[in-house]
């Protein structure tokens, strides 16, 4: 293990390109492991054996070509860096180049223009004209620029060929279509930066200025909603409306990836600001077309910024959680719009960045990569050599932290989003989520409390938990919910079946207005045996990202659990109520609570690169009610210190409503949820109330 | 989800097959059958839709998008079993 001096980040000039450099000559060691001589005028990083791919599986090209032009993008930078330190890279800077002439001369030979072939590509034993190939071919056209004239003739030759190509497959094409599960968002984006690479990089080409106009017409059409498609306003000689021929948005600008809501691809804009730095760096004014939505997108993504510089991911994250984030999109909005939101963020995790690779103490990015010759792994950790060469290219621009007060302060209110059927409370205390559609079509929710951002995270069945027959995990189906937001909380109600319809679990999900305090009701009934019934679902990220433990005290003890390498176990606690790490408190309206202390990582579910921990019930089943509980949860330290003082079931012997007593920060609070279809008025602890169906109201007392 | 619906009429409908034959393996088909192709939209499928345009020299060729099937009736698997 090397142990590499920590990069000064106390120091005004923080993140200055030395800093990055530093990192990227870390990374060189590493990945010269992998690098593969076919001939004495070609080679390559990794591996062509998909045996060595993990985890296994496709698709091969991007697996292959994506990863390279991450890494020469990064040898690029440092051919051409002053900051370069050979010592620590181990390699000198003629080296660096006879890798990028031999690694570009290999690309293109293997492309669909070129004369050799291999498995495992995928066309004939080549690659080109993919789906995803805009991307890899304007990254590489970066790599290429910024090596300049130091790269032999025939290479830049060869690449020119590739580029031409890849940039010829838009023209007289439009730009697709795709706004539900699936959007068109990031496609559209990624052809706009090709076509702006080959228009700036070949200008004097036959077909510049259809593909300068096609760049325009997909980067227009990267973010689009309804009301662009009946906007007059002039836009570059016509009405604007007459750009768009896509809906890839909904209105209020949410997309939609991977099954639902993905806040990582509303950071897809960065592809057109990677397009746009091909004009800036060639000394063109970019087409304004590259910033259609973009502000606007990066405003909304900014919502689930969390303090630390990690994103929320309140619908489920499906790629790897917590990635060091340090897009060049952060650098441009803080440096040419001014956001100082932007600089937190890409400081921070300039700065996550330093601490995980002194962690890995090899050459990794990322401490909590399983090490890999090919496939996806291989491919996480060769983005991060890329991204940090896009922002030397760019230019690193001074960023600085925000004072935690004043990004909390920033972060204060609640937003509704119909078309995901999510709502988000965010205080002072944290954030607080309930989503009826996740990724995997679920239901779930999430919270984050302040001073928690390194271990609170989540999974896709937080908060309504797991139901199995005969060992077979039921999907959750939501039928149906009411929502209601106000600007400093929310409830929403609603009904999810599993088991086509022989479980049928109401929840009612309230938080409150005071910032600090939810409830969580959930009644479930069953028309079948339950080989697995668990409620709640908290889920405490238990790694690197938190030192790797996580205290946690109940009615009678006291623990620290230590997460990877540790027992995997069950922690019965007994206690109705639990603390987590000094900023979370959960307490039930009368279960005993259980922490499962996992050793090995286990989350997302493909990946495996984050051991999360739970906390969960184990409800006992009543004729065929297998859930009737309610849980409070508190967030902030403040919070936690609340945790302690009940949550009571208040009988209305009302069928179908469910009604609890508990303190909110300011004072004794009641929860009334109505799980019937029809309108109730009743009398709860002598107040008369009235609830609309499949509706919660609250009221102090 | 959304889609790419192409119709085609008289030799349109032999030009549209020929064209699929030839790029089926990029393209991520969702119905064919002669003179009707569905595909799920992506810039490959525009390639296609560009291509098919190109090469129609006779009939009529219609492009739709949609956003998803209204109404899916299959009884393949019965009438093959």
């Amino acid at each position: 293990m090397i142990d590499y001096p920590p990069l000064a980040t106390d120091a005004d000039a923080f993140p200055a390109e030395s800093d990055l450099v530093q990192m990227m000559c870390r990374h060189v060691p590493y990945i010269e492991q992998y690098w593969v001589d076919e001939d004495d005028r070609h080679g390559y990083f990794g591996t062509l054996d998909e045996n060595e791919f993990k985890p296994p599986g496709g698709p091969i090209n991007e697996m292959i070509i994506r990863s390279l032009g991450d890494e020469l993008r990064g040898y690029a930078v440092l051919y051409q860096s002053e900051q370069y330190d050979a010592e620590v890279a181990g390699v000198d800077k003629p080296h660096l180049l006879d890798r990028l002439n031999r690694c570009l001369r290999w690309i293109c030979a293997y492309h669909v223009t070129g004369t050799r072939r291999s498995t495992p590509f995928e066309w004939d034993g080549q690659w080109g004209d993919d789906w995803e190939s805009s991307l890899w071919v304007g990254d590489i056209a970066m790599a290429v620029h910024h090596a300049g004239n130091a790269l032999d003739a025939d290479v830049v030759e060869d690449f020119h060929r590739v580029l031409a190509f890849e940039a010829d497959r838009f023209c007289g094409v439009d730009p697709p279509d795709g706004r539900w599960i699936d959007t068109k968002e990031e496609e559209n984006a990624w052809d706009a930066y090709l076509l702006a690479w080959a228009y700036c990089l070949l200008p004097d080409h036959p077909n510049a200025e259809e593909w300068l106009y096609r760049g325009k017409l997909f980067a227009m059409n990267t973010f689009t909603t309804d009301l662009d498609r009946v906007d007059t306003r002039p836009f570059d000689g016509r009405p604007l409306k007459d750009w768009i021929c896509t809906q890839t948005a909904h209105p209020d600008l949410t997309v939609e990836n991977h099954g639902s809501f993905h806040p990582g691809y509303l950071g897809c804009g960065v592809l057109l600001l990677q397009g746009r730095l091909a004009f800036q760096l060639t000394g063109r004014q970019p087409p304004p077309h590259y910033l259609h939505h973009l502000e606007e997108a990066y405003e909304l993504l900014k919502r689930f910024f969390l303090y630390n510089g990690f994103t929320a991911y309140p619908s489920g994250q499906d790629w790897t959680y917590h990635e060091p984030d340090i897009q060049v999109q952060h650098a441009v909005m803080f440096a040419e719009f001014g956001d100082a939101f932007a600089g937190h963020i890409l400081w921070k995790n300039l700065k996550y960045l330093d601490e995980s690779m002194r962690a890995a103490g090899d050459g990794r990015f990322n401490a909590r990569m399983p090490y890999a010759a090919g496939g996806r792994y291989f491919q996480f950790e060769t983005g991060i050599m890329g991204l940090l060469g896009i922002l030397v290219i760019a230019g690193i621009p001074n960023v600085a932290t925000l004072p935690e007060k004043a990004f909390r302060r920033e972060q204060v209110g609640t937003d509704a989003y119909p078309y995901v059927w999510l709502q988000v409370r965010r205080s002072l205390q944290g954030l607080f989520s309930f989503a009826w559609r996740s990724l995997r079509q679920s239901a779930m929710g999430m919270i984050v409390p302040a001073g928690g951002e390194d271990t609170l995270g989540s999974d896709q069945d937080a908060f309504i938990g797991r139901f199995e027959v005969n060992g077979e995990r039921q999907m959750p189906n939501p039928l149906y919910h009411t929502d209601r937001t106000s600007d400093k909380g929310f409830t929403t109600t609603g009904v999810i079946e599993y088991a086509e319809g022989a479980i049928r679990q109401s929840i009612a999900v309230v938080a409150l207005e005071d910032g600090e305090t939810s409830l969580v009701i959930d009644r479930t009934t069953s028309d079948v045996d339950l080989s697995l019934n668990e409620g709640l679902g908290i889920y405490v990220m238990n790694d690197f990202v938190n030192d790797n433990r996580v205290s946690i005290s109940f009615d009678g003890g006291r623990r620290t659990v230590r997460g990877v390498g540790g027992k995997a176990q069950v922690i019965e606690t007994g206690s109705t109520w639990l603390k987590l790490a000094g900023c979370l408190g959960v307490e039930t309206s009368g279960l005993p609570l259980h922490y499962e202390d996992a050793a090995e990582r286990n989350s997302p579910e493909k990946w495996r690169n984050l051991l999360q921990d739970r906390v969960f019930l184990r409800p006992d089943a009543s004729g065929n009610t297998v859930r009737d509980y309610a849980y409070v949860v508190r967030q902030g330290r403040a919070g936690t210190h609340r945790v302690g003082q009940g949550v009571e079931r208040v009988d209305t012997s009302v069928d179908g409503i469910r009604a609890y007593r508990f303190k909110s920060r300011t004072a004794d609070t009641i929860a009334v949820a109505n799980f019937s279809q029809s309108t109730q008025n009743l009398d709860v602890a002598g107040q008369s109330v009235t609830v609309p169906p499949v509706d919660t109201i609250t009221f102090e007392i | 989800m959304a889609y790419v619906v192409l119709i085609a009429e008289g030799t349109a409908s032999d030009v549209l097959d020929t064209a699929w034959q030839a790029k089926s393996e990029r393209l991520r088909t969702y119905a064919k059958t002669p003179g009707a192709l569905v595909l799920y939209d992506t810039n490959l499928a525009r390639e296609f839709v560009r291509d098919a345009k190109s090469d129609v020299a006779g009939g009529k060729l219609i492009v739709f998008r949609c956003d998803e099937p209204h109404d899916i009736v299959d009884l393949s698997a019965e009438a093959t079993s």
